[in-house]
């Protein structure tokens, strides 16, 4: 056995396409995630809104003109970028898209936004509360000094005071934010990936699905220990493989999923197995050619995964929602799980239900490959 | 026409690694013109989160808080409030926020005190820290209102009325055409590049191989046909595979978002831009082909081109969202030029429609080819001498 061991090892290493697939197409995914997602946290996160302020003569009008200039001023928690002008040139400038409104303060403070500008959505938003505020303010301000002048000078000192009612509570260990998630499941592409090693190791043990298996099959080496040997020098050749495209993800693009780095690692140990045992299961069953049966394992690991959240984000919830069932055995979802689960949860009930399902279907599998591949005999043609 | 007769029937046996990328690309259309069709809005509305409020108060203030934000906002309920829950539905998106007002609100503003409600959203979301600042004016608003003297209920009505007296939001449309079709074509439009590139490589590319085998090219050339002859039907083959995989998608257009849609101006500018595309995906192809690749490595090449192109230009992830190093970067590749233009046409980006933006695009689109199949005569010219001697 040590021998078969040593031959399949070289022999993995000496599989360019195998390389490929297994080690840098995920480095080069990731690397795609990387670049195209790194920047949307921060379109998401706060920038300051330009506006055109459009000011009559009225009293109000000045009053609001000092609380922009205050929202206006640089630093930290700058709200706004304030240009005074005329309604004309503020047309203009909205027409153009150089700014996101414009704000009219006469007696109520107005706000004008284009129809045009669906990529300022927010930002429309969140000045239209802003004018509501102000408006909200204004007139509760006027009501008290109808109904009780004399509580007004209370009423103007909590205005100023401006307390904060929101608290921030965090549900998870860290704030991580869902693009982390397609890592996730890149890693589990590339742990199921796998299976094609798993597959070989199939296809090149059953005498009546190559000429290689042909000529294993007459050597006087027990089948279950060339299976075996061949099975264990893949997991160890694609655990490092994929090893290497993590360490490349969290080292070289600095995405943050170290948490707890011995356990994921674990994970992805269990995960490549799973992925081996799956692909030598599937090489004992179904159809006969080659090409047929590595087309067969992509359409069974491709909606796994897609299933999982690879190319949609919020797949897996949605899966949750209405076949929970299938998160608990989709081996693409176990594994995405595993990282989401150690980078957010205290407890390791998860992930450890996760990793003990993972090793059970690997069991399965490989029980199955094994049933459908011992005690064949192949008449002599 | 022996050879354009081979060269289909080459073409018919790859035809299956092809079509796969048809099929995804018509249900990752179909499906991105679908969650688009809610987004395609006339009036201006304020951005609705989708938000869930645990109210433990079960007072008159807090109920009065829940209509004002379910006014604005959709509120989502689960069986069960438990931190995974809350958790896992804000990671994977299906709520944006969390809102928990606690025991003893009600009696907190009513005593003046500053009540503090938790709230839980994710790392950097614009959308929650709008939600902040809606739940601080809305509470600010009734503690204003009892510091003046009202009681809980006429301090809940003050609120309300000032809320909803304060004035409309005026929206003005400065280009009434581009807004009226529906966003699903320009989705089709923008997803088009990765498809051309994948079919073409993937379809055409074995075929245009098959033919530069060392033997069966020697053999042929051996043969009574003229070289000439020969060159030009291939060319005439790529041609008309190409011409008909745009025909293809033309007609897949025409039947998903109808003729009026297809043939109004808009639409005919991204015909006239995906026609372009296609030369220059046809250009690649035929420069990939001038290696000796085997069917692995050609699915290799044409994903990373194909993935790389669409990644860095803005197919999946919208250019406005890419950072200014990236947009800068794939200023190089063709791809940008392309979807810039259906971002224009669309109203996705913040440019505006201009017709001297758009034959620049056009215009670097075309030197793009031009480069591509210069590059392409270059290396067949090397390869051809080497085989000569």
């Amino acid at each position: 056995m040590p021998n078969i061991f040593k031959y399949s090892m070289l022999r993995l290493l000496r599989n360019k396409s195998n390389l490929f697939w297994i080690l840098l197409f995920p480095i080069l995914l990731g690397c795609m995630f990387k670049v195209a997602f790194s920047n949307i946290g921060k379109t998401e996160s706060f920038a300051p809104i330009p506006v055109a302020v459009v000011l009559e003569d009225t009293h109000n009008a000045d009053t609001f003109r000092t609380t922009v200039d205050e929202l206006g001023k640089d630093g930290d928690d700058q709200m706004l970028i304030v240009t005074f002008c005329k309604e004309k040139e503020a047309l203009k400038l909205l027409e153009k898209k150089e700014i996101d409104g414009i704000l009219y303060a006469g007696d109520t403070v107005e706000l004008t936004i284009s129809a045009n500008m669906s990529s300022a959505q927010m930002n429309q938003s969140i000045l239209k509360s802003f004018v509501e505020e102000y408006n909200v303010s204004a007139s509760l301000i006027a009501q008290t000094l109808a109904t009780h002048p004399e509580k007004l000078p209370a009423v103007l000192d909590s205005i100023t005071r401006h307390t904060e009612y929101c608290k921030e509570v965090s549900l998870s260990r860290s704030n991580t934010d869902t693009y982390t998630q397609y890592f996730y499941n890149l890693i589990a592409m590339a742990c199921l990936y796998t299976a094609m090693g798993g597959l070989y190791v199939a296809v090149e043990n059953q005498a009546s699905l190559s000429t290689l298996a042909a000529r294993k099959n007459i050597a006087p080496a027990q089948k279950q220990f060339v299976i075996i040997g061949e099975l264990a020098a893949n997991i160890l050749f694609e655990f490092i493989l994929n090893l290497l495209a993590f360490l490349f993800i969290i080292f070289v693009l600095r995405v943050d999923m170290t948490a707890r780095l011995p356990y994921a690692l674990l994970a992805i140990f269990v995960s490549t197995m799973t992925g081996i045992c799956l692909g030598f299961f599937l090489g004992t069953i179904g159809p006969k050619s080659e090409g047929a049966k590595t087309g067969m394992m992509f359409a069974v690991i491709m909606p796994c995964c897609f299933f999982s959240g690879l190319m949609m984000g919020n797949m897996r919830i949605i899966v949750e929602q209405y076949v929970p069932f299938f998160n608990r055995i989709n081996p693409a979802a176990l594994i995405s799980d595993c990282f989401y689960s150690l980078a957010n949860y205290d407890s390791m009930e998860r992930y450890t239900r996760n990793v003990l399902t993972l090793l059970m279907l690997s069991f399965i599998f490989c029980l199955g490959g094994f049933l459908f591949t011992r005690r064949k005999k192949y008449a002599s043609i | 026409m022996q050879v354009y007769k081979t060269f289909f029937k080459i073409a018919k046996a790859k035809l299956p690694s092809s079509i796969v990328y048809f099929i995804i690309f018509l249900v990752l259309t179909i499906i991105m013109s679908a969650t688009a069709a809610n987004d395609n809005k006339q009036k201006f509305e304020v951005s609705s989160v989708d938000i869930c409020i645990i109210d433990k108060d079960q007072s008159a203030a807090s109920a009065a808080l829940y209509d004002y934000l379910t006014s604005v906002h959709t509120p989502v309920t689960f069986d069960s409030y438990d931190n995974e829950t809350l958790q896992d539905n804000l990671f994977y998106q299906t709520i944006s926020y969390v809102l928990t007002i606690p025991e003893g609100f009600e009696k907190q503003l009513l005593a003046g005190e500053n009540p503090q409600v938790d709230t839980s959203k994710r790392a950097d979301s614009a959308s929650g820290y709008f939600l902040d600042q809606q739940i601080d004016s809305y509470i600010r608003a009734l503690s204003l209102s009892i510091t003046g003297g009202a009681d809980i209920n006429e301090a809940i009505k003050q609120t309300d009325d000032a809320f909803s007296s304060s004035p409309e939001i005026t929206s003005l449309q400065f280009d009434k055409k581009s807004n009226n079709a529906g966003d699903g074509m320009y989705y089709f439009f923008q997803y088009l590049p990765y498809v051309l590139i994948m079919m073409l490589l993937e379809g055409l590319s074995p075929v245009l191989i098959a033919f530069r085998q060392k033997d069966l090219s020697a053999r042929i050339n051996c043969s009574a046909l003229h070289m000439h002859t020969k060159n030009t039907q291939i060319g005439l083959g790529c041609i008309t595979y190409s011409l008909g995989i745009w025909l293809l998608f033309t007609i897949t257009s025409v039947v998903l978002y109808k003729p009026e849609q297809v043939f109004s101006r808009n639409g005919l500018l991204c015909l006239l831009n995906s026609l372009v595309f296609i030369l220059i995906a046809t250009a690649l192809t035929l420069l990939v082909s001038s290696f000796p690749l085997n069917g692995n490595t050609i699915n290799m090449v044409s994903n990373v081109i194909g993935l790389g192109m669409s990644f860095l230009c803005g197919i999946f992830v919208p250019q406005q969202f890419l950072g200014d190093a990236v947009i800068n970067a794939s200023r190089f590749l063709p791809a940008y030029w392309y979807i810039r233009i259906t971002n224009m046409l669309a109203g996705f980006s913040d440019e505006a429609l201009s017709m001297d933006t758009y034959r620049m695009c056009i215009g670097v689109q075309l030197l793009f080819f031009a480069a591509i199949f210069a590059v392409y005569l270059a290396v067949n010219r090397q390869r051809d001498k080497n085989s000569l001697a």
